[in-house]
């Protein structure tokens, strides 16, 4: 061993990591079922990737709010602080968390700016925009010198991007669904500012396929999946079949998980509700209103829509249902 | 101003003939170009979370090498004995401090610099704006940050004499003023006196890093602070770096160095 | 004659660090004086205070009572170390810099810059031969070789006292000589040498005057030839284990 080059020694050694590295990898990808990247988030963070991946979808709400945000030690109000929003189109659903961000369940298309950068909503110039604003206003308090003097190094103007800039929350999405591929929130969120935003329909459908695949029983996706076909391919029976499909494993949840998210079961039967009213299908668009109105915040409403179907069909006798609900 | 600058000379010479900048230089850009190159959806240029990830990466190379750079000046001359010969000369211990600060502070300039010029590169290729001003500001700010941290390190290094305890808490100390300390005023509100007052002279008393963190204003585009603005966060850096200075002085002048 | 470095009455103590014991006494009521042109020695047992002394006159330690000059200038005073080199026992030197880098750096701090100082490196290299390893780092150095560097730094400045503290030890016999010769080349030119060892042979041959210290105390001072004569002993080194009271367990 004395006589041989050292620079001999180092390509044997070199040679012999190399193969070992191949024999090891390829029974380590034999013996694995999981996707690369999730593998080696779950080796490397364990069950502490989802806590990143939390991190990491507030890291796309900072972005949203170029920058603007507040910490964990400002007082919110309890009121609309995040901008990161699902593809939910129904704002009677517009909900926020204990917390005061703004939970997947608002409809960003109509959260418009003004000139100013300020937050404008279509739905209620006075409503949303000013629970968000309120929740925002965290930089309001007195000030004590020092903090006045650290407020020049700071952004200190509440604004969203826009004009396309969106995109830049894309990646932390992307990262977020990387880290938890479990998190079903994280795919209906990246596919909305892909689709609403960002008019890129192909990518939104992609990321739910991906969302779908990693997570087949998921009606969010799902929901989300039949409001692409409806909304962006004029297809009504693909949607249709999808949300048929959503309401099916709704259904297929034990009692509690039901319980927590009547919310996604009132979306999905209010869309098939609408979707079976415009198709002329009135006697199931009923059925499906009777649902909704179930689990409804505003039954009222959902009774009015119910009243006028029903004198729809007084005028219309001939109505018949072309569907059975799947239930 | 002979002696002192001589001092420098040495610390940064040994800087760049030490290891720890390119390890984590060249970490860093690595991490940076495997960020920068991740193509999440074609023909869309998001640019935002490299400057991120890259900024955050500067300052935490930056922060380690000021913090190791500055922790071993002194307990290092006095384990390798060339405290004496260099005392043996006339150098004051206050000059000997002056110019292991200012050698440790052009020293970890030079690095802020070369860090800053990758990311400028590496932003420009991601399609981001050469915004000269920008930068200019924050690597100033980052720069005068790291002043703070190094006085302090000396300060620590005169008091520990293990490297290892006196670079710890310095981080620890370190990046605890950087997450909570322009919160302490809020964390303060919600106590009961005594612990009221001890929290908000605490908040009066700790040297602020984060007022030089404007990583934000740089990731979003936002405008940066006006010159009166860093003028002031000048004067506040050099008053706590004065402040560092003279109490290492105060103590290591009263040291016995024995032979 | 000029006094070149002077103490008077000097006490030195340390604390030995537990709760109200007595402090140790390292030095006690040392009064020296060393006179512009001699070669002075200073001589002790392992733990008798030499280098304590040199401590205080290199301002590493403060004196607890009495006092110390260099030309007439308090030791605590940077000034006091303008005209003086000094070459420490052991010699560790910043290693990732090369023999030249070493010795512009210390020529910086005493002011000396660009073709003065290029003209004293060269010929500090050349006196102590290292010019084939000047380029290098200190850090591929022999101990020779950077005892060698040692005293080319302590040269710099061209100084008028030289101290050195065991300035031989640990090198073989050709650098022992070669020292020596360094040391009888500065006397020639003048300077003042004030140095401890303990090789009483090297003592005996170029020192004009040597003090002999014993637990921190001053037993005797005066030329080698007296000292020799006064304790009627052969040579410095029996003349040195009778002043501090050695007897040996074996009779010759």
């Amino acid at each position: 061993m004395r006589n041989v080059p050292p620079a001999l020694m180092m390509v044997f050694l070199a040679t012999l990591v190399f193969t070992l590295a191949t024999a090891v990898d390829s029974e380590f990808r034999s013996s694995t079922a999981t996707s690369n990247v999730e593998g080696a988030f779950t080796k490397l963070l364990g069950d502490g990737r989802r806590l990143f991946s939390g991190q990491s979808v507030e890291m796309a709400d900072v972005y949203l709010h170029s920058g603007f945000y507040p910490s964990i030690f400002d007082s919110r109000e309890p009121a609309a602080a995040k901008a990161i929003a699902s593809n939910d189109d129904d704002h009677t659903n517009h909900k926020h968390d204990e917390q005061g961000k703004c939970v997947h369940e608002e409809d960003h298309a109509a959260h418009k700016h003004d000139a100013e950068g300020k937050c404008v909503s279509e739905e209620s110039a006075g409503g949303h925009v000013d629970e968000h604003e309120k929740a925002m206003s965290f930089m309001d308090q007195t000030l004590d010198p020092l903090q006045g003097f650290i407020r020049n190094f700071r952004i200190t103007q509440h604004s969203h991007l826009e004009n396309g800039e969106e995109r830049e929350v894309l990646p932390w999405l992307k990262l977020a669904i990387a880290l938890d591929p479990q998190g079903v929130e994280t795919y209906a969120v990246t596919s909305y500012w892909l689709r609403k935003t960002l008019k890129r329909v192909e990518d939104a459908r992609d990321i739910l396929r991906e969302g779908i695949r990693n997570n087949p029983k998921s009606f969010e996706l799902l929901f989300a999946m039949g409001q692409v076909y409806e909304q962006e391919d004029k297809d009504h029976e693909k949607a249709r079949n999808i949300w048929l499909a959503a309401e099916k494993f709704w259904e297929e949840q034990p009692i509690e998980a039901k319980e927590t998210s009547v919310g996604q079961y009132g979306k999905i039967t209010v869309n098939l509700a609408r979707l079976e009213s415009e198709a002329g299908n009135l006697p199931l668009a009923i059925q499906y209103f009777e649902l909704t109105k179930l689990t409804s915040l505003q039954p009222e409403a959902v009774q009015k829509q119910i009243d006028e179907i029903k004198a729809r069909m007084l005028r219309t006798t001939n109505s018949t249902p072309v569907f059975e609900p799947a239930r | 101003m002979n002696t002192v600058f001589a001092i420098a000379g040495v610390v940064i010479k040994e800087l760049y003939r030490r290891k720890d900048f390119y390890v984590l230089f060249v970490l860093s850009a690595l991490i940076t170009i495997a960020a920068g190159s991740v193509n999440f959806f074609k023909d869309l240029v998001m640019v935002r979370y490299v400057k991120d990830i890259c900024l955050l990466l500067i300052w935490f190379s930056t922060l380690i090498i000021a913090v190791i750079t500055a922790a071993r000046q002194i307990p290092a001359e006095k384990e390798n004995r060339t405290i004496f010969p260099l005392l043996a000369k006339p150098v004051s211990r206050g000059q000997l401090i002056a110019g292991k600060f200012l050698g440790c502070w052009l020293a970890t300039g030079l690095a802020v610099l070369v860090f800053y010029v990758f990311f400028i590169l590496v932003t420009a290729t991601k399609g981001g704006d050469w915004q000269l001003v920008t930068y200019s500001k924050s690597i100033g700010l980052l720069w005068l940050m790291l002043g703070m941290v190094i006085a302090m390190t000396l300060l620590g290094s005169v008091v520990l004499s293990a490297v290892s305890s006196n670079t710890t808490i310095c981080l620890v100390v370190i990046i605890g003023v950087l997450f909570i300390g322009e919160h302490l005023n809020k964390i303060a509100l919600r106590q009961s006196e005594p612990v009221k007052s001890i929290t908000y002279t605490l908040y009066y008393v700790i040297p602020h890093f984060e007022i030089f963190d404007v990583r934000n204003l740089v990731v979003n585009n936002k405008p940066m602070p006006s010159l009166k603005a860093c003028g002031l966060a000048t004067l506040y850096a050099g008053a706590y770096v004065t402040a560092f200075l003279y109490c290492t002085w105060l103590i290591f002048r009263r040291q016995r160095l024995n032979t | 004659m000029e006094t070149i470095l002077k103490t008077d009455k000097l006490r030195v103590e340390y604390s030995t660090g537990e709760f109200q014991k007595t402090p140790k006494v390292a030095l006690q009521g040392l009064t020296l004086e060393v006179r512009a042109g001699e070669v002075f020695g200073f001589l002790g047992p392992n733990g008798a205070g030499k280098t304590t002394t040199m401590n205080v006159l290199l301002g590493f330690v403060p004196p607890t009572s009495g006092s110390a000059s260099l030309f007439g200038i308090d030791v605590r005073q940077p000034i006091a170390r303008q005209r003086i080199g000094y070459l420490p026992e052991l010699t560790y030197y910043y290693k990732f810099l090369t023999a030249e880098e070493l010795l512009r750096f210390y020529a910086k701090i005493f002011g000396l810059k660009g073709s003065e100082a290029d003209k004293r490196i060269e010929q500090l290299i050349s006196l102590v031969e290292l010019g084939h390893a000047a380029k290098r780092p200190i850090k591929g150095y022999s101990k020779g070789m950077q005892q060698r560097v040692g005293l080319a730094q302590a040269l710099i400045n061209n100084p008028d006292l030289l101290i050195l503290d065991e300035p031989t030890s640990g090198l073989d016999p050709i650098g022992r000589m070669k020292v020596r010769e360094i040391i009888q080349r500065l006397k020639n030119e003048g300077k003042t040498v004030f140095f401890s060892s303990h090789e009483m042979g090297e003592v005996e041959t170029v020192c004009d005057r040597v003090a002999i210290i014993y637990q921190g105390e001053l037993k005797e001072e005066g030329r080698v030839a007296d000292l020799v004569a006064k304790h009627r002993a052969a040579n410095l080194e029996q003349a040195f284990l009778n002043i501090i009271g050695y007897k040996p367990a074996v009779a010759p």
